[in-house]
C-alpha cells in the first residue's frame, strides 16, 4: 500500500471532520427506563434546548419534561459535579448531562 | 376527645400480665399527634431515658396515629419506640400494614409493654366484639423459639385465626442482637434494635385482632382529600418507587461516587451493575407488592414463592458493595437471611464490613472473613443471629466491636451514636453528613432527608456551606411530622405545601383547626422531644460528629469529596444554634 508523508495528517483531519463534537446524556433510573437507553449523544447550546430536543426525540420522556424544564421529580447534573435547573444554563462540547430522579433516597 | 383517637393507651406488664388503660390528654395528642411523636412523649413520661433498654422495666411503645384506618393512602403505619440497645439513645422504627390497623382497632392509640414474661411468650390482644372488653393474655410460645419471623407469624395465625395481625421477632431478637428487628408481614421496624427490646421481655410475638373503629370529623371531605392524594400518588413524583423501587439508587449513587464500598473505603463499586434492578430482573421473576392502604406499591420482589426477596437499595448496598460482594444471588440470599433472622440489614452489613476491614488490617484474626466473599457474608449473618463465635462480638454492632478490638478501629467503625451509616457516602453528600452527625437516633436516612438537598441545585454537595444547615433542619422537621402523622415518606414529592396539606388531613380526621404553622411547630416539638430524651440518656455535644475516617481524608475515588473536621464542626455548631439548643 502506498504511503505518503501527509497520509496520517489527512486521515486525522478527516476523522475530526466526521466526528460529532456532541455532549453525552446519561439516563438513570426512571428516565433510563423511559428512554430505553442508558445514554445518547446530542448537540445543544443550553439545558433548555437539550431537554426540548430529548422530549421531541424520545416521546416516552415527554411526561418528565415540560417544555424546556424537567418535572420537579427529576433533576439534571452537569459532569457529575453540579446540579442544574435553569434552562439557560450553557452547555459545551463534551459535557456530560446526567438525568435522574430528584428523590434519591431509599 | 378529638375524632380519630381513642384517647388512651394500653399499658401491659409482661411480668405479671397486668394491664391498664391510661387516658391521653387532648393537649398531648395535639402536641405529639401519634407515631414517633406520641412514642417520644410516652417514653419521656415513662422515664425511659435513664433505663437500660434491655432491662425488664424498660418500656417498648407501639404507637399508632389518628390517620391509621382512614382512607388516606399509605397511612397504615405504626411506630415502635424505645431506647435503643445499639445506640443507648432514642429509637423509633416504623413499619406498615395490617398490624397498624388491627392495633388501633384494639381500642387504643398506643400499646406500652414493660416487664419480662417468665418464659418465651406471645402477647395476644383480642378485641373481637366491639363493645366487649378485649381479651388480653400472655401465652407460652416456646415452640416458636429459634423460628423465623415468617414461620412464627404463620404458625400463630394458624393457631389463633387468620384475622389476627402479628408482629414477631426472629432468632436475632431472642438472642439480644443489638440490631434485631420486629417484623410484620415481611416488613420490618428495622433500625436500632427494637427486636432485642421485645426479646428481652421474653415476648416472641404480639398478635392483635380488633373491631373498635374511630370516627372522622369530616368524613366527606376526608374521602375527597384521600381520593385526590391517591390520584397524585400515581404521578411522576412516585414513579421511581413504583417502576423500579429504591434499588434504582444503586447505579445512580455509583455514578456520583457516593455508593459506600468496602466499609466506606471507596464510593464506587466495580461490580455495581451486577446488583442493579435491570440485571436482577434479567434472570428472575419480578413481582410488585404494596402495604395495606397504599397506592404506590414500592416493593419489588425478585424470585418467586418462598424464595421471593424484597429488594431495597439499602440491602443491596449494605450486603453488596459495602462488603465488596457483587454476586447478586449471594446478596439476595443474605437479604433473605436477614429477614428470617430478624436483622437490620444496614447494621448487619455495616458491622460485617467493618470486621472485614479489621481482618484486612490484621486487627482481627478471622481470615475467612474477607471482602468479596459471599460465603463469609452468609456465615457471618448466621453466627450473628445465633451469637456464636465471632458473631457474638458482631451482634454488638460496630461501635462496641471496635472498642473490644482496639487499634483505634473506632475511627473506621461506620456508625454515628452507635447506629451504622446507611448507603450515602458522607464525603460525597455533605448535607447528608450533617444530617447523620446530628440525628437523634444516629446516622439515619429516614430521619434526615438531607441527601435530597445534595441532589439539587441548592448547594454544592462536596463543598457545603452554612447555608446547608437550614435545608438539613427542614428535611429533619418534615420527617418528624411524617413519622408522627404517620404517612409514607415516598409521598413527599407529591405535596406542593406539605405542612398545609398535613394540617388539612388532621383537620378532616380530628376536627382540629390545625394550620400549617402549627404543623411546623409540632414538627420542631417532636424533634426537640427526641433530643430531650437523649439528654436524659447521657447525650453530649461530642456525639454529634462522624467517624474519623470521613474527616480530613478525601474520598479515594473522588479527591474533590473531602470534608474537614473544622467544616463539619462549624455546620454542627450552626445546626445547634438554629435549633436553639
Amino acid at each position: 500500500m502506498l504511503s505518503f508523508p501527509w497520509t496520517r495528517a489527512v486521515a486525522r483531519r478527516l476523522e475530526q471532520a466526521w466526528t460529532k463534537r456532541d455532549m453525552h446524556v446519561e439516563f438513570f433510573g426512571v428516565p433510563k427506563e423511559r428512554a430505553g437507553v442508558a445514554g445518547l449523544e446530542v448537540q445543544a447550546d443550553s439545558l433548555g434546548q437539550l431537554l426540548g430536543m430529548l422530549a421531541q426525540r424520545i416521546p416516552s420522556l415527554a411526561d418528565l419534561i415540560a417544555e424546556d424544564q424537567l418535572h420537579s421529580a427529576f433533576v439534571a447534573n452537569l459532569n457529575g459535579d453540579r446540579f442544574i435547573s435553569d434552562p439557560r444554563t450553557p452547555l459545551g462540547e463534551n459535557d456530560r448531562i446526567l438525568i435522574l430522579s430528584a428523590d434519591a433516597g431509599g | 376527645m378529638p375524632f380519630g383517637y381513642h384517647g388512651r393507651y394500653l399499658r401491659i406488664d409482661a411480668s405479671s400480665g397486668c394491664r391498664e388503660y391510661v387516658p391521653l390528654d387532648d393537649a398531648v395528642l395535639r402536641q405529639f399527634i401519634g407515631g414517633s411523636g406520641l412514642g417520644a412523649r410516652l417514653l419521656l413520661d415513662e422515664g425511659a431515658g435513664e433505663m437500660d433498654p434491655l432491662a425488664a422495666d424498660a418500656p417498648l411503645v407501639f404507637a399508632f396515629s389518628p390517620l391509621v384506618g382512614s382512607p388516606l393512602t399509605t397511612s397504615a403505619k405504626f411506630a415502635v419506640v424505645s431506647k435503643s440497645p445499639l445506640s443507648g439513645r432514642f429509637n423509633d422504627s416504623l413499619a406498615s400494614s395490617g398490624f397498624a390497623i388491627a392495633g388501633k382497632r384494639c381500642g387504643c392509640d398506643a400499646i406500652v409493654i414493660v416487664g419480662r414474661a417468665p418464659e418465651l411468650s406471645a402477647l395476644i390482644i383480642d378485641q373481637k366484639v366491639p363493645g366487649d372488653a378485649p381479651n388480653i393474655r400472655i401465652e407460652p410460645a416456646g415452640e416458636y423459639r429459634g423460628r423465623t419471623c415468617r414461620d412464627t407469624e404463620s404458625g400463630l395465625r394458624s393457631r389463633l385465626g387468620a384475622d389476627f395481625r402479628i408482629a414477631s421477632i426472629g432468632p436475632a431478637g431472642e438472642n439480644s442482637v443489638r440490631y434485631a428487628t420486629i417484623s410484620h408481614d415481611g416488613r420490618h421496624a428495622g433500625r436500632g434494635g427494637s427486636g432485642a427490646v421485645l426479646g428481652a421481655k421474653n415476648v416472641k410475638a404480639i398478635a392483635l385482632r380488633g373491631s373498635r373503629f374511630t370516627e372522622w370529623a369530616q368524613p366527606r371531605e376526608l374521602t375527597e382529600l384521600s381520593r385526590d392524594l391517591s390520584k397524585r400518588s400515581f404521578g411522576p413524583a412516585t414513579a421511581k418507587y413504583r417502576e423500579l423501587g429504591t434499588a434504582s439508587n444503586l447505579l445512580t449513587f455509583n455514578r456520583f461516587g457516593a455508593l459506600p464500598t468496602r466499609n466506606f473505603q471507596s464510593g464506587a463499586f466495580e461490580e455495581a451493575a451486577a446488583l442493579s434492578p435491570e440485571q436482577l430482573s434479567l434472570t428472575r421473576a419480578k413481582t410488585r407488592e404494596s402495604c395495606v392502604a397504599c397506592t404506590i406499591g414500592c416493593e419489588h420482589i425478585y424470585g418467586s414463592g418462598k424464595n421471593g426477596v424484597r429488594v431495597e437499595y439499602e440491602n443491596l448496598f449494605a450486603l453488596g458493595s459495602l462488603c465488596g460482594v457483587g454476586d447478586a444471588d449471594i446478596v439476595l440470599r443474605a437479604s433473605q437471611r436477614c429477614d428470617e433472622l430478624g436483622l437490620d440489614t444496614i447494621s448487619a452489613g455495616g458491622t460485617i464490613a467493618f470486621a472485614m476491614e479489621c481482618v484486612e488490617r490484621g486487627w482481627l484474626d478471622e481470615p475467612w472473613l474477607a471482602f468479596g466473599s459471599g460465603e463469609a457474608l452468609l456465615r457471618a449473618l448466621d453466627l450473628i443471629g445465633a451469637r456464636k463465635g465471632i458473631g457474638d462480638l458482631l451482634a454488638e454492632g460496630s461501635r462496641r466491636a471496635a472498642h473490644a478490638i482496639g487499634h483505634n478501629s473506632i475511627s473506621i467503625a461506620p456508625q454515628v451514636k452507635g447506629l451504622e451509616i446507611p448507603g450515602y457516602e458522607p464525603r460525597a453528600l455533605q448535607t447528608m453528613a450533617l444530617g447523620f452527625a446530628v440525628g437523634a437516633r444516629g446516622a439515619d436516612h429516614n430521619r434526615s432527608g438531607a441527601y435530597e438537598v445534595d441532589f439539587s441545585a441548592k448547594i454544592d454537595r462536596r463543598h457545603v456551606t452554612i447555608d446547608a444547615v437550614r435545608h438539613a433542619i427542614e428535611t429533619e422537621d418534615r420527617a418528624a411530622l411524617m413519622d408522627s402523622l404517620i404517612i409514607c415518606k415516598f409521598l413527599r414529592g407529591v405535596f406542593e405545601d406539605f405542612y398545609a396539606e398535613a394540617a388539612e388531613m388532621l383537620r378532616c380526621v380530628t376536627g382540629w383547626d390545625a394550620t400549617a404553622e402549627e404543623m411546623r411547630e409540632t414538627a420542631r416539638r417532636i424533634v426537640s422531644a427526641k433530643r430531650q430524651f437523649n439528654l436524659l440518656a447521657g447525650w453530649t455535644p461530642a456525639e454529634d460528629t462522624l467517624p474519623e475516617r470521613f474527616l480530613n481524608t478525601p474520598l479515594p475515588n473522588d479527591p474533590a469529596a473531602s470534608l474537614s473536621r473544622e467544616r463539619l464542626e462549624a455546620l454542627v455548631a450552626e445546626y445547634h444554634r438554629q435549633r436553639a439548643w
